[in-house]
């Protein structure tokens, strides 16, 4: 096993211009995104506030904590003018009458966008959940004052609304909390470091795919069955494979991250050593995804057609390019959940936007594993079949 | 003693059956040839051999033990040289030798011993650090054949292992295996070309679609067909009353005319040639040249099948 491990690491020479590639791309565009575009550029969004009441005041105060955007408080017909020359991402109008269609489902507020780029929609997201937030605020309120109905003690909702609002800030509910834990990544989304971060897993596991694609290599010059006539068990041959890409993989990630932090000043978050956790599952993950596609293929030229398909719609299905939190529909969220990239992209968020620590990656690096064991498994077949019926 | 004995072997690919219950045996030290055309399920007799195919039915017992469901029994004790050149061309000759060397177990100066000596067989001492890519075609096929020498097998198995390559490389290769034999190496040969099994097979079975037709040593095979061979004959002032009058011979097989020359199959007989020289001097006419080509296995396998072997 160990011979087919250094015969890996001395063939990594023939991949050495792909991996310098890929290598070099994902550190150009985590250096466009984090360095070029995350410090200086912010969107200007219009807020036009008509119902002026305690609500809408605070649903202002809650979007200018995002720091993220510039807020002007201005009038509807300046904001959508502004809109329509480009001038402003997105107007924010909230309506007269706002606090009280809180108790609706009708709620008094209007958004106008007029592109669907990512910041917009990331801001429409947290729209939305400040609203839900402040819509269960005040539902709480009046259920506390409704189960004194009847009771000698007199409690109006309005009176403790306040109270609830603020102890909802100091001492978030669970309902609150279990909310803001689920929307991470729209509560504090920063979509330069969603791109960086994307970057990275997308091109990365063009390396890590073609690494393991040079079992197609050998299958097709016979290498591969000349191995199997050998004393070398197919299982103990699949698995130097799978560790030998590993290694690759982990070592190109970890140039990337190190690079990126030293050369470029990239912040990486909470811990790079959680960082580097997730990256190794995912690592793991794509060998074993990429080990299961070339039991299937014959050649390099089916391999060099089926990759880049593979890895570029994976990579869009499981979050590289946009969040997944924009996504509604539940069949593309089933499949994305199959992709290593999702949870690969899930645990790397939690660091580097949500300053998680080893703990908070352990989940996402979990389904890695699974991954990894599933498609493990699956190449069984491919392989099985192969020395059997070749 | 026999080395490795096959019984009924079957295999099919869906619908195409490759291989239709063939049996044979190998002895101990012999160099066996599997001679046949393209397509005649050499190739898939020797793989399920070398356990890389699991036969539909039939068995392999080499040594006493059936390999078809103990394949270790063989790995071990098996080179194998497929039809392909199964090398890492970016690596050089020498790190080559070296990962297929340890895949057998070899290692440190046992490993680096048997790198001299089988570099020295197959002639590429002087280019071992060289990248495989470099080599020429007949190079890259003597080191696919040296790869299989490093562990000492027991039994070698050579897939047209001089397909493609110049006449000096071939020769090269030819020599190595009856040296090899000599050495105690027992071979198993396939190939198209049926010189080479002349040339190097004390056994031979010639194959043709998935069955073998006929087995033996090449006399034994030429025997088959009653040791025919083909009288070429230039004539002049002759009709077609002479060519019947030689055809009715009860030693000639069979005549006909191409290109000019009359070619007749003939029987093994001492008095054949004669009777034809008395029976061309009587008709009047003139023998320009006269040539017998010696029966070989291109005729057996056209007597049997009706084709040649390149067909």
């Amino acid at each position: 096993m160990i011979n087919i491990l250094i015969l890996k690491i001395k063939l990594t020479k023939q991949m050495l211009p792909v991996i310098l590639i890929m290598t070099g791309m994902a550190l150009l565009f985590i250096f466009i995104f984090g360095k070029g575009f995350s410090q200086t550029y912010q969107p200007i969004v219009s807020l036009v506030d008509e119902d002026h009441s305690e609500a809408s005041q605070q649903m202002s105060e809650r979007l200018m904590d995002t720091n993220q955007y510039i807020f002007n408080v201005e009038g509807l017909d300046v904001g959508i003018d502004k809109l329509e020359k480009g001038g402003v991402l997105m107007v924010i109008y909230i309506q007269s009458g706002f606090e009280e269609s809180l108790d609706t489902e009708d709620i008094g507020m209007n958004i106008y966008i007029k592109s669907s780029a990512i910041e917009a929609v990331s801001l429409e997201n947290k729209v939305n959940f400040i609203v839900t937030e402040l819509a269960n605020n005040r539902m709480f309120a009046d259920n506390f004052a409704a189960g004194f109905e009847g009771s000698p003690i007199t409690i109006k909702a309005t009176d403790i609304y306040e109270d609830v609002v603020r102890l909802s800030d100091e001492y978030p509910a669970n309902t609150v909390l279990t909310l803001k834990a689920d929307n991470t990544e729209v509560a504090g989304y920063d979509s330069t470091k969603h791109y960086f971060a994307g970057f990275m897993v997308f091109f990365s596991l063009f390396t890590i795919m073609f690494g393991i694609g040079t079992i197609v290599d050998e299958k097709q010059n016979r290498v591969w069955a000349r191995q199997l006539v050998g004393p070398i068990s197919q299982f103990k041959m699949i698995i130097a494979n799978l560790i030998g890409n590993f290694i690759l993989g982990i070592a190109q990630l970890t140039t990337i991250v190190l690079v990126a932090k030293y050369a470029f000043d990239i912040e990486w978050g909470g811990s790079i050593i959680a960082l580097l956790i997730v990256l190794a599952g995912f690592s793991l993950a794509g060998t074993a995804l990429g080990l299961f596609i070339a039991g299937f293929m014959n050649t390099e030229q089916q391999l060099g057609a089926i990759l880049p398909t593979l890895v570029v719609s994976t990579s869009m299905l499981g979050g590289c390019m946009w969040p997944l939190s924009i996504i509604n529909n539940k069949v593309l969220l089933f499949l994305a959940d199959l992709t290593p990239q999702r949870w690969a992209m899930q645990g790397v968020e939690k660091v580097i936007i949500g300053n998680g620590q080893i703990a908070d990656v352990l989940q996402a690096t979990g389904y890695l594993v699974i991954i990894t064991v599933v498609f493990l498994a699956l190449s069984i077949i491919p392989y099985t079949k192969m020395r059997l019926n070749d | 003693m026999n080395l490795l004995t096959v019984t009924n072997l079957e295999k099919s690919y869906k619908k195409i059956k490759a291989v239709k219950g063939i049996t044979f045996h190998v002895k101990q030290g012999e160099v066996l040839g599997l001679l046949g055309p393209n397509g005649a399920g050499k190739s898939t007799t020797i793989s399920m051999i070398a356990t890389l195919l699991k036969p539909d039915a039939g068995e392999v017992i080499y040594n006493g033990t059936d390999i078809v469901k103990n394949p270790k029994a063989i790995q071990e004790n098996l080179g194998y040289v497929p039809q392909e050149i199964a090398l890492y061309p970016m690596l050089s000759g020498k790190e080559n030798l070296m990962f297929w060397g340890r895949a057998y177990g070899l290692k440190g100066n046992t490993l680096k011993k048997r790198i001299e000596e089988v570099s020295e067989i197959i002639g590429i001492a002087d280019r071992l650090k060289d990248k495989v890519k470099t080599y020429s075609g007949g190079m890259k096929r003597r080191l696919n054949i040296g790869v299989a020498l490093l562990h000492n097998p027991e039994l070698i198995i050579m897939d047209e292992p001089t397909v493609g390559i110049d006449p000096q490389s071939r020769n090269h290769i030819l020599d190595t295996v009856l040296k090899l034999n000599k050495q105690g190496m027992t071979v198993i040969y396939t190939s198209h070309y049926m010189e080479e099994v002349e040339f190097l097979c004390s056994r031979i079975c010639i194959m043709d679609q998935g069955e073998i037709i006929a087995e033996g040593s090449k006399e034994e095979l030429i025997k088959q067909i009653d040791g025919a061979r083909d009288l070429k004959l230039r004539l002049e002032n002759y009709d077609d009353t002479l060519l019947a009058k030689i055809e009715a011979h009860p030693s000639v097989v069979s005549i006909e005319k191409s290109d000019g020359d009359i070619i007749a199959k003939i029987k093994q007989d001492t008095q054949i040639i004669k009777d034809i020289v008395d029976m061309i001097n009587e008709h009047g006419a003139s023998i320009m040249s006269m040539d017998v080509e010696e029966p070989n296995l291109e005729a057996v396998f056209l007597q049997l099948t009706g084709r040649m072997l390149r067909d």
